[in-house]
């Protein structure tokens, strides 16, 4: 009898373990199943900072702290980077001056990077900046006004012309002083959701439609192809494209990279600058080469942090194709709680911070929702206006 | 029926004691409240970060030979380390800069695939590197677009291929891209995932060849999150569709397969819950209160499963049952960032938690075929 109870005892035990669990899981009994997504709503577009422009044209003087660029007078100061790697910054100099238009509506130049010397003719120039006005004979971009006739060449590839978007302008200055517009090229204006990047095999070409990794795309005069000598079924391509309003994708831009086989091994990395000179650069330990086709933008310092683009040359050695020198005050990772959240204007006071969000950000909402009261990591860049642009914001426990 | 009682004979009559013992048990045990059924006891936890700095977002592979992998990110990178036992290499710093590390080993073990987000050129970008017989290799962009690109998610095939899935805002919303590489050394596809926004994704391999993918995603600030699954199959994603009705936050999917079995868990409200692929549907086996779970399937399909809660760390093993949640031995409420790995009974883990006012990761392991299981089945 004593083993009889030992052995319901056990039964018993047994049954009480197989129990608990079985409680202990009884609250997963509410599964949801499976549904149809709902299409999910894209979000506003971020509006482009109407302050900011860029001018290239020719240095004419440098007087005061004023350079006269092509005819536009730039305020330089202590904080304006000059990146003169291409050439002095001197009268005479073809420069790209990025420039925040102040109060008293002058522009100050954060940025101005020689581009080499003066093969431009001197009344021509270039503006970058948002469309203001437009009219049958004249635009006013990024502050400036631009005469324009039939002959004005309107790129819109990128997007449609309209206030608000992004315009590129070639112009020239009449003899009036007035400025002409000879082209002007809207920039990517593709709502969200409209916009499209990837990477697949070329799967059919025809004279104006591919087929690249199972989408097709129309290809016209005005799509970018670089290097369609290798253009062939089979090979990786890479693509940019927008949706038009009848579903359609044009193909912005194609790069054709090569068979998987053939393609060059390309590395990019960040690392520290550990020695440079003429020929090469250490950084983090592996030796880049550079040679004149090298873009070098800042200046080289020991132990600066450097973002790296190079490729495996056939002796295995690297040859850099890009080297971005990053300014240490131009970047900036901090914790703080979320105060605010303006979607009109997309501005964010985070801490004792206030940050730009747009496309490029990333919210990581893995470690909960994010809104206003909660605590967030935030990895910021300092834009060319001086304002700081959210690159990942990151709920915190 | 005393009559009748006394018809029986006294052995009996004590076996239907026993009886009624046993069904009072059975009772007891669905109306009681379920408490841990005890501390998990483990090894001492081993420090894999060093002192001095903050470390988090740890990732955890473990190879045929048992050999472990760890990453993590501190504020001067990406860094790796490999071990068992007490025997550890040293960190290795793998990225200057960078976030989220994700690992995946080849089927043999002898390839280490590392992935991670980190900003490059203005924007985020994901890269992989991997570390083959002659050391680690340089790293590749492999998102490489204007958009920001977080979270990536590593998975590598039987015959070696490999997988990459991460959140790409590059449409202009966030959406899932997924790139393929047979070497792990050229990526010559990386394509959006059609229909599938959201963030944070995770993916797995299941033993018929599909790739399935979970991720969360909200439309915006205002909505709640929602967990999102798809199936890549024969060169296909399938529609996305929500595995949860959005009546509470659901966040933090992981996602794990292996011996025929799927396992997806995630967060909802304040529970943990675990869902398996069954009958071509997600059928939830658990709910736990607790957050951000993690799931790891060995190779006999042993399933483990953890989350962080108010107490430490509380984990649930099984196979076709599932023992009582136990509360892992020294950890707290300071313990978070889980992530697991199993292979051949073992569970292996790493973690965050704080020692002298710096978050640290740790490690540690368990042989789970030394605990008890039960033998009689459940229905879900």
């Amino acid at each position: 009898m004593k083993r009889f109870g030992i052995l319901f005892l056990s039964v018993f035990l047994i049954g009480l373990a197989v129990a608990l669990p079985s409680y202990a899981n009884s609250g997963g009994g509410a599964y949801t199943g499976h549904r149809h997504p709902t299409r999910t709503p894209h979000p506003t577009r971020t509006p482009q900072p109407g302050a900011r422009v860029t001018v290239r044209g020719v240095i004419e003087s440098q007087d005061s702290g004023v350079w006269m660029i092509s005819g536009v007078a730039v305020t330089v100061n202590d904080q304006t980077l000059i990146n003169d790697r291409q050439g002095q910054a001197v009268v005479g100099a073809w420069v790209e001056a990025k420039a925040v238009r102040q109060d008293d509506d002058s522009l100050l130049a954060t940025v101005i990077m020689v581009k080499g010397h003066n093969d431009h003719p001197g009344d021509r120039l270039e503006f970058m900046g948002e469309i203001q006005a437009m009219s049958d004979d004249a635009w006013t971009i990024g502050g400036f006004d631009f005469k324009v006739d039939a002959q004005t060449r309107i790129d819109e590839r990128e997007g449609q012309a309209q206030v608000g978007t992004l315009a590129i302008v070639a112009a020239r200055r009449l003899e009036d002083d007035s400025l002409y517009a000879s082209r002007i090229h809207i920039k990517d204006d593709a709502p969200d959701g409209a916009k499209i990047e990837f990477r697949g095999p070329i799967e059919a070409m025809s004279s104006n439609q591919w087929t690249v990794a199972g989408f097709d795309l129309i290809v016209d005069d005005g799509t970018v192809i670089d290097h369609p000598e290798r253009a062939a079924a089979g090979v990786a391509a890479g693509v940019k494209a927008r949706r038009q309003d009848d579903g359609s994708l044009l193909a912005i831009e194609i790069d054709v990279k090569g068979r998987a086989a053939e393609m060059r091994h390309s590395f990019q990395w960040k690392g520290i600058l550990e020695s440079f000179d003429d020929a090469s650069w250490m950084i983090s330990g592996r030796t880049v080469q550079i040679n004149d086709d090298t873009v070098i933008i800042g200046e080289p310092e020991v132990g600066a942090l450097v973002e790296v683009r190079a490729i495996q040359q056939d002796d295995g050695s690297l040859l850099a194709l890009w080297l971005h020198v990053k300014q240490a005050q131009d970047v900036m990772k901090f914790h703080g709680v979320v105060k605010s959240i303006d979607a009109e204007t997309n501005t964010w006071v985070i801490g004792d911070y206030t940050v730009k969000v747009d496309a490029r950000t990333v919210l990581s909402e893995r470690h909960g929702p994010i809104d206003v009261g909660v605590m967030v990591k935030v990895n910021a860049q300092r834009q060319d206006d001086g304002s700081w642009l959210a690159l990942r914001i990151k709920s915190e426990n | 029926m005393s009559h009748r009682l006394s018809r029986i004979p006294p052995l009996s009559r004590f076996s239907l004691l026993l009886i009624t013992l046993m069904l009072a048990g059975w009772i007891g045990a669905l109306i009681a409240p379920v408490q841990p059924a005890g501390a998990m006891a483990l090894s001492t936890p081993i420090p894999i970060s060093p002192t001095g700095v903050d470390a988090a977002s740890s990732t955890i592979v473990v190879g045929p030979d048992g050999l472990v992998h760890i990453a993590w990110e501190q504020d001067d990178g990406i860094w790796c380390r490999n071990g068992r036992g007490d025997a550890w290499s040293d960190p290795v710093q793998l990225a200057t800069d960078g976030e989220q590390p994700a690992l995946a080993l080849s089927p043999d073990g002898q390839i280490v695939y590392l992935a991670w987000a980190q900003s490059f050129n203005d924007n985020y970008d994901v890269f992989v590197r991997r570390q083959g017989p002659q050391g680690w290799e340089l790293p590749q962009n492999i998102s490489s677009n204007q958009g920001g690109s977080s979270a990536p998610s590593l998975t590598v095939e039987p015959s070696g291929r490999v997988h990459l899935l991460w959140a790409d805002t590059s449409p202009g919303v966030s959406t899932l891209y997924h790139a393929i590489s047979t070497d792990g050394v050229t990526w010559p596809v990386a394509l959006p995932v059609l229909d599938a926004v959201g963030e944070a994704p995770v993916a797995t391999l299941a033993d018929d060849g599909d790739l399935i993918a979970a991720w969360q995603h909200r439309p915006d600030l205002t909505q709640r999150l929602r967990i999102w699954t798809a199936r890549y199959h024969d060169g296909l994603w399938s529609t996305p569709v929500a595995l949860t009705d959005g009546s509470q936050h659901a966040l933090a999917p992981a996602i794990a397969a292996h011996a025929g079995r799927v396992a997806l868990a995630w967060q909802e409200g304040g529970d943990v819950k675990l869902a398996l692929w069954r009958d071509s549907a997600w059928q939830v086996e658990s709910t736990q209160p607790g957050a951000r779970p993690a799931i790891a399937i060995d190779d006999s399909g042993l399933s483990f499963w953890a989350w962080e809660t108010d107490a430490g760390l509380v984990g649930q093993f099984g196979r076709a049952n599932w023992a009582p949640p136990q509360l892992w031995d020294g950890t707290d409420a300071r313990s978070s960032d889980l992530a697991l790995a199993a292979r051949s009974h073992d569970i292996h883990l790493a973690w965050t938690s704080v020692q002298n006012d710096d978050d640290h990761i740790f490690y540690d392991t368990q042989t789970l075929g030394t605990i008890y299981l039960p033998i009689i089945n459940q229905t879900s």
